[in-house]
Formats: C-alpha cells, sequence, structure tokens
C-alpha cells in the first residue's frame, strides 16, 4: 500500500526527456515559524537568531526570483502570538496603496539595488518587523487575560492558506499563472507538540494530492511529522546541525526546483520515523491500539472500554484478551553454590522451571 | 416507479441563473418533480445552450461566459454529521460484462465507460480507504470470473481491469454466481471490516442457475451489504436485493445512473465509506480495538533480507515489536503477527469522521466586512447598491446575485467559491480556524 504514496508522483510529468523543463515558472512558498519563546532559545544557545535566518532567507528568495523572471514567492508566518499565521508576502492590495509605499523605510537596503529585490525584501522585512514589535505587548495580554499561555501551534493554518492559495493559482485563467508549478518551505524551529495532528495530516494528504512537494529546513529539535510530510510529498528534510552555513543549507539542498525533481537525487534522509501521536496523552508511540470505527490512536486501553473519540463501545472479551499479561516464570533460583552438596535436587528443580526449549 | 422519476428530475433541477426563465405557470408540480418554472421538469420548454449566450450592450460576451462559468462551480454541500463509519472495508467490485455491455447509449460504449471510471474509482477508493480492501469480478457468459483477488494494492487491480479492456462483453449476466462468489470471497473477512458488494448492472434481467431468493438470505445471513448502480432502469430483484442487505435502506443503495457524468459521480460516491447504523450497532457485542505498529523506515547500505518475502532489499521498516524487517505496509507482522501500518495511512481517513462544517453563503448587502478571501487573498466584488437591484440592466451581474462571500461559522472568515470547495473536498481544513492560536 505504500505504493499509492510512491504512484502519486510517479506520474509527474517531466524527467529528462521534458525539454521545456527549466522554461517553467515557479512560485515558492516559505513558510516562517516566528514563536518568539522558541527563538529565544535558540538565541540563547547561541547559534543563530532571526535577524541572521532572515538575511539568508532574503537571499535565497532573491535568488529564486533571479532564476526566471515570471518566478513568484510568497511568504508565511506561523506560531506567532498575535495573530497566529498570516500572509506577509505578497501583499494584500489596499485600497490605500499609497500610505504603504510611503512607509517603506530603507532598513538594510541600499539605493543600488534591483528595484524588485527592494520592494519585496523592504515590504517582507517592514511587515516582520512590526509583527515582532507587536508580540510583547500581545504576549503581556494574553498573560494578563487568565486563560494562561496555551497556544496552539498554528502551523497547519499557515499551510492551509499556501495551499489555498496555490490551488487558486493553479485553476486561474491568469496567463502569468498559468503552468506555474509551486513548492512550500517550512522553515520550523517549534517542537512536534505544538502540532495539532489532524490538521497536519490533513494538510499533508491535500499537497500530495495536489502533487506539491514540502521542503522542511528544521532548526531546534528534530520533528517527527514534519519529517513524514516531506517523505509523503517528495520533498527535503533537513536538520540543520550547523546554522551558521544555513545560507548554504537554503541555496543548494533547499532550492531544487519541482521541475528539477525527477532529476535530482534528493538528499532525503533515509531512516524516517513513522510513529504516530496517541490521541489522550500526545505522546509518540510505536505500538498502539486503534479504535476500529474512528481509527484513533491510543497508548493505553480506556478504563470504561469505551473509544474516547467516538465513544464505541469495544467489545469486553476482546479487551480482557489485549489486557492479558503473558505469564512470567518464576524466577531460577540461584543454587549453584549448593551444587556441591546435592546437586541431583537442584537439577531437577531447574528442570521443570524452564520454559520450551527454544528449537535451534 | 415514482422513485425512477426522482432520479429522472435530479438531472434537470440545476438551472442556470442569470438565465431569463420562461415564467409560465404551469399545474403545480411535487416539490421533487418541479423543473425550472414550476411545472414538471419534462414540460420546460426546451432550452438552447445557444440561446443563453447574449451580447451585453458593448457587443461582448465575456461577462456572460464569466456568468456561466461561475455558475458552473458547484458548492460543496454534502452531509456532515459525524456518522460512525466502518472505516476498514472490504469490497467486492462486480461489472457486468454481458452483451448489454456493448450498448453505444454511452459513448464509445458502456463497458469501456464502466472500465475507465472504475480504475478511478479504485485509484480514489484505495487514497481515501488505505487500510481496506477490494476485489474485482466480472459476469460475463453467465459466469462470474474472478478479475483480481482481495487485496490492499491499487496497482493489481489496475492493471487487472486494463486487461479486460479488451475483453468483448458476451452473453447473459448471472446475479447468483457473482453473489455466491462474492459470499465466497468474503467469507474470512475478519468481523471488524465491513463486507460490501458494489454491483454495476447494466441489463434488465439475470440468468442464474439456482434459486437467487436463497443466495440473498445467505447474504443477510453474513452481514454482507449490496450497492447496485444500474445502468438501465430500476430491476425489482435488485431492489429487493439492496432492500434486504442494507436493512430496508433502499435509497442510498440502489441507484440508476441518469447521464455520464451521474455515472462517474454515483460510482465515487460509493468510495466514502458506509455509516454503521443504528440497528448494527445495537446488536453487535462491541467493537474491536486493534493492536497496531507503527514501524520506522531504516535504510541500509547492504542489501539485508526481508521476512516478508525472504528477498534481498535495501531498507524497509522494522518492526517494534520484534524487530524484524518487511519490506512493504501494511502488513502483518511475519514474526510477531502485529499488524503494521503507517500512521499516514490511518490519518487519510480521519476526515470522514471528524467532517468539516459547511460555510454559509453571506447575504447580499451594501456593505461588506471583507475585501479579500481569507485562503487565497482575491479580492472579493464591493457592495452593491440596494436601489440598483431590481433594475432590469443589472438582472444579469453576478454581484447582485451573490456576495461571493462563504463564512466559516466558526471563525467567522470569510472565503471565495474556489477555497470553500478546495478547504472541504481536498484540503479538509478551515484555514481561519487553523491560524487562530487561542482556539484549541
Amino acid at each position: 500500500m505504500d505504493a499509492i504514496a510512491d504512484r502519486v508522483f510517479a506520474d509527474t510529468p517531466g524527467g529528462p526527456t521534458n525539454r521545456i523543463a527549466d522554461e517553467t515558472p515557479s512560485l515558492l512558498t516559505v513558510i516562517l515559524d516566528v514563536n518568539p519563546l522558541e527563538w529565544k532559545k535558540l538565541e540563547d544557545a547561541g547559534t543563530i537568531n532571526l535577524k541572521k535566518l532572515l538575511s539568508s532567507l532574503l537571499i535565497m528568495l532573491n535568488s529564486h526570483l533571479a532564476l526566471n523572471s515570471s518566478n513568484q514567492v510568497a511568504l508565511y508566518t506561523a506560531n506567532s502570538f498575535s495573530g497566529g499565521a498570516k500572509l506577509i508576502y505578497p501583499k494584500i492590495e489596499d485600497d490605500s496603496d499609497t500610505a504603504t509605499a510611503k512607509k517603506q523605510s530603507n532598513l538594510m537596503m541600499s539605493s543600488g539595488m534591483y528595484r524588485q529585490f527592494r520592494i519585496i525584501d523592504g515590504s517582507i522585512l517592514d511587515d516582520l518587523n512590526s509583527l515582532l514589535r507587536s508580540i510583547p505587548d500581545k504576549l503581556r495580554n494574553l498573560l494578563n487575560d487568565g486563560q494562561g499561555t496555551h497556544i496552539k501551534g498554528t502551523l497547519s493554518g499557515a499551510l492551509s492558506m499556501a495551499l489555498s492559495y496555490i490551488n487558486k493559482s493553479q485553476k486561474s485563467i491568469d496567463p502569468q499563472q498559468l503552468g506555474l508549478k509551486s513548492r512550500i518551505l517550512i522553515i520550523s524551529i517549534s517542537d512536534d507538540n505544538t502540532l495539532p495532528y489532524i490538521s497536519i495530516m490533513n494538510t499533508i494528504f491535500a499537497a500530495q494530492k495536489m502533487k506539491i512537494s514540502v521542503d522542511v529546513c528544521k532548526l531546534g529539535n528534530n520533528s517527527t511529522f514534519l519529517q513524514q510530510a516531506s517523505d509523503a510529498t517528495n520533498g527535503v528534510y533537513i536538520y540543520i546541525k550547523q546554522p551558521e552555513g544555513l545560507i548554504q543549507y537554503l541555496t543548494t539542498a533547499l532550492f531544487i526546483d519541482p521541475t528539477l525533481r525527477p532529476i535530482i537525487v534528493l538528499p532525503t534522509n533515509t531512516s524516517i520515523d513513522f510513529r504516530a501521536s496517541c490521541f489522550i496523552t500526545n505522546k509518540v508511540i510505536d505500538i498502539g491500539y486503534v479504535c476500529s470505527v474512528c481509527l484513533c490512536i491510543l497508548s493505553v486501553i480506556p478504563q470504561d472500554e469505551k473509544c474516547p473519540t467516538c465513544h464505541s463501545k469495544f467489545d469486553h472479551n476482546l479487551i480482557t484478551r489485549l489486557k492479558r499479561k503473558p505469564k512470567v516464570l518464576p524466577l531460577v533460583k540461584k543454587k549453584r553454590k549448593l551444587e556441591g552438596t546435592n546437586g541431583a535436587e537442584v537439577d531437577s528443580e531447574v528442570g521443570s522451571n524452564m520454559g520450551t526449549p527454544v528449537p535451534n | 416507479m415514482d422513485s425512477d422519476e426522482e432520479e429522472f428530475e435530479s438531472g434537470s433541477r440545476q438551472a442556470t441563473p442569470g438565465v431569463d426563465q420562461n415564467a409560465v405557470s404551469q399545474k403545480k408540480a411535487p416539490e421533487a418533480l418541479k423543473g425550472a418554472s414550476g411545472g414538471y421538469a419534462w414540460e420546460d420548454e426546451y432550452r438552447r445552450s445557444w440561446d443563453i449566450v447574449q451580447e451585453d450592450e458593448s457587443g461582448s460576451i465575456e461577462s456572460i461566459v464569466l456568468g456561466l462559468v461561475e455558475s458552473q462551480k458547484k458548492r460543496y454541500l454534502k452531509n456532515i454529521t459525524p456518522f460512525q463509519r466502518g472505516i476498514i472495508r472490504t469490497m467486492v467490485l462486480v461489472l457486468d460484462f454481458s452483451k448489454v455491455m456493448s450498448e453505444k447509449d454511452f459513448r464509445p460504449n458502456r463497458a469501456a465507460i464502466m472500465i475507465s471510471n472504475a480504475i478511478d474509482f479504485v485509484n480514489e477508493f484505495f487514497d481515501q480507504n488505505p487500510i481496506s480492501q477490494l476485489s474485482i469480478i466480472v459476469m460475463r457468459n453467465g459466469l462470474a470470473q474472478l478479475v483480481s483477488e482481495v487485496s490492499g494494492n491499487p496497482h493489481d487491480h489496475i492493471e487487472a481491469l486494463k486487461s479486460i479492456k479488451k475483453l468483448e462483453p458476451q452473453g447473459d449476466p448471472s446475479l447468483q454466481n457473482a453473489l455466491e462468489m462474492s459470499r465466497g470471497l468474503l467469507l474470512h473477512v475478519a468481523s471488524h471490516c465491513t463486507r460490501e458488494v458494489l454491483i454495476l448492472f447494466g441489463a434488465l434481467f439475470t440468468s442464474d442457475p439456482g434459486n437467487i431468493h436463497k443466495t440473498i438470505q445467505e447474504l443477510v445471513k453474513e452481514k454482507i451489504t449490496v450497492r447496485v448502480i444500474g445502468l438501465t432502469a430500476r430491476v425489482a430483484i435488485c431492489e429487493e436485493l439492496c432492500k434486504l442487505t442494507n436493512f430496508g435502506d433502499l435509497e442510498n443503495s440502489y441507484h440508476v445512473v441518469l447521464y455520464e457524468q451521474n455515472f462517474r459521480d454515483l460510482f465515487m460516491d460509493a468510495v466514502t465509506p458506509l455509516a454503521v447504523t443504528k440497528v448494527e450497532s445495537e446488536k453487535k457485542d462491541g467493537f474491536t480495538l486493534v493492536k497496531m505498529g507503527f514501524p520506522s523506515r531504516i535504510s541500509d547500505d547492504h542489501p539485508t533480507f526481508c521476512s516478508c518475502h525472504s528477498k534481498a532489499v535495501y531498507g524497509g521498516y522494522v518492526c517494534p515489536n520484534c524487530k524484524s524487517k518487511v519490506c512493504v505496509l501494511p502488513t502483518v507482522c511475519p514474526c510477531c503477527d502485529l499488524m503494521l501500518i503507517l500512521s499516514t495511512h490511518l490519518a487519510r481517513s480521519y476526515h470522514h469522521l471528524f467532517p468539516m462544517k459547511l460555510f454559509v453563503e453571506v447575504p447580499v448587502a451594501e456593505n461588506y466586512n471583507t475585501t479579500h478571501c481569507y485562503g487565497c487573498q482575491v479580492k472579493f466584488p464591493k457592495g452593491i447598491d440596494m436601489s440598483e437591484r431590481s433594475k432590469a440592466e443589472n438582472k444579469r451581474k453576478k454581484e447582485f446575485h451573490t456576495s461571493s462571500r462563504y463564512r466559516c461559522q466558526d471563525c467567522s472568515n470569510e472565503f471565495c467559491i474556489d477555497c470553500d470547495v478546495f478547504s472541504h473536498d481536498v484540503l479538509h481544513n478551515c484555514p481561519g480556524c487553523e491560524s487562530n492560536s487561542r482556539k484549541v
């Protein structure tokens, strides 16, 4: 059944025979995890900070645009405390376009820069700046409103939005977007337990169906689900051990155009952890019980013998059979010391306690 | 017979908005049989497709074409009640390959359309029911012939279907033989799986070797549900068959095809797992809990033997229980009998169980709260002046008929029709709800 996953990508048009391959424009959608608490952790560890990452990311976006004049980029943020997932670029065309234009500050821009790059970089930096500036207040508000700091990860929301955007561009009759190939790059720093399991899985299947590769650039801790995401969609998963060289990762391994994917051997890691998450305890498990009605994954058998998600009653006999523990043999008493005195007796006792001999 | 009319009608229910309708008032037809003008569907005046297209003031047909394109976009309106469903399915697909299938009422002929639809069905079936199994039978020359064995690999079935493409439809169909064979195939299926038969039936008769009523009784006893898609007309024996094996629920189990697209839609409806009926769940002493393992994939530099086929392969999956290596999933570990599966296989079925709420259309108004679709950031049309609404020149304009906004009831974000369809059909997530970091 693994063939399902393989088939989806096997019949992708392309391959060495496709000559016009390098002429098709492509859309690069980047989802940037801006969870401030996680960034603080990374910064304290002294490896990388958001500023360094952004400058590398901008170089990547610019080089993507430089490859083909019709190439496009899109940038979403996820896991921010103010507003969850958000589209940063392309900017929504507002009626008050003039107001944003004059606000354009030149933080890192030199006037000699290629105009298109300057516009994009400027607008991205401005938006991120204002987003980051609002976060401390937001966080304070959250702490004060008494609901605690429990915040759901919004990576799935950013992914959903990105996929809707790509879906629209695929259906569009606009000649600029015709035949536009798309890919998604996730730059993630948060842990797996912030990911809502079902919605992340849904987005993975949607991407798989639409034949959109999801590349993952992982900082911080390794992630099981994002590995599965990139594996299912023929993407690249890279766990970055040396963030100093981030620019190199971004412009090489994570820079493979969708049209080149059939030709290039992807730098995927070959061992992937396919474990699932338990619905009750949220632990990642490798052996679990699955309800035959709703397929929810349980790490423990529920006390009331009812499925916690769909409330179906389980067969009592079956539960008792599952709960049954294997019989443990009583430990063989160590009587070796006594062997000299009454050896014969010891021998017979050991023999009776032994399990079935293992066939050789 | 009246259900036949019902079937007939639903094809013409979809009136094209934006087109002046013939306002001849006819005698009031029952709701289900109503045509575009209020009378019976077949009393409507025939509309020629080229009459619909009319030039506007500037002599361009662009606006009317856009309107037509828009009205073709069907919204996703399915039942979203979260039923208990039998997700682990075993299905036997029975295809009629008797002489009637060479009729040319579908082009190029019935058999060819059936096979191409069946191939799509198999793909979609395994896409949405990854841990289910399928088998295919054809009815030909009064016999039932096995096309593909019960298996979970879509590839096998598609290859088998492609190979019978060349087969010439021949002889009479025999429902009894096909049902008996399906019964045999479904005999050993475990109790936590559903047992289903889907029959595509082109003929209006069946030539059986024995008493088919006895076979139907056996099917009922073994809890096999049979659904039939008829290609010609309703047949009494199929009606009885469906009624008895579906706890009297004929409406969802027996359909007759109206036109080509309808055939496809009916076929694809069978992809969604059947809901567990109340009668069934009460009768049962409980559902099963299956112990499953989620193996990790490994890769080695040198090929090693897998425990399932004893072949030397690079990489594979390691059973978390006994650490033996298998090469394909899902499977049952040959060493410790643990069911091995990928979590992604399970997750694929979740949207049947946790369906997404439908979006609500925002009524036409002068001012709207939103200017852009939350999902794809496409600009919405602006609000309209209500006084302009009744004017004749605005009748055809799209923004006077619909606000083009569809709102999620949970997060109150508004979406365009494309994103509405996409998020319900493919994504199964609401981008708005997922983007909110507060809701758990």
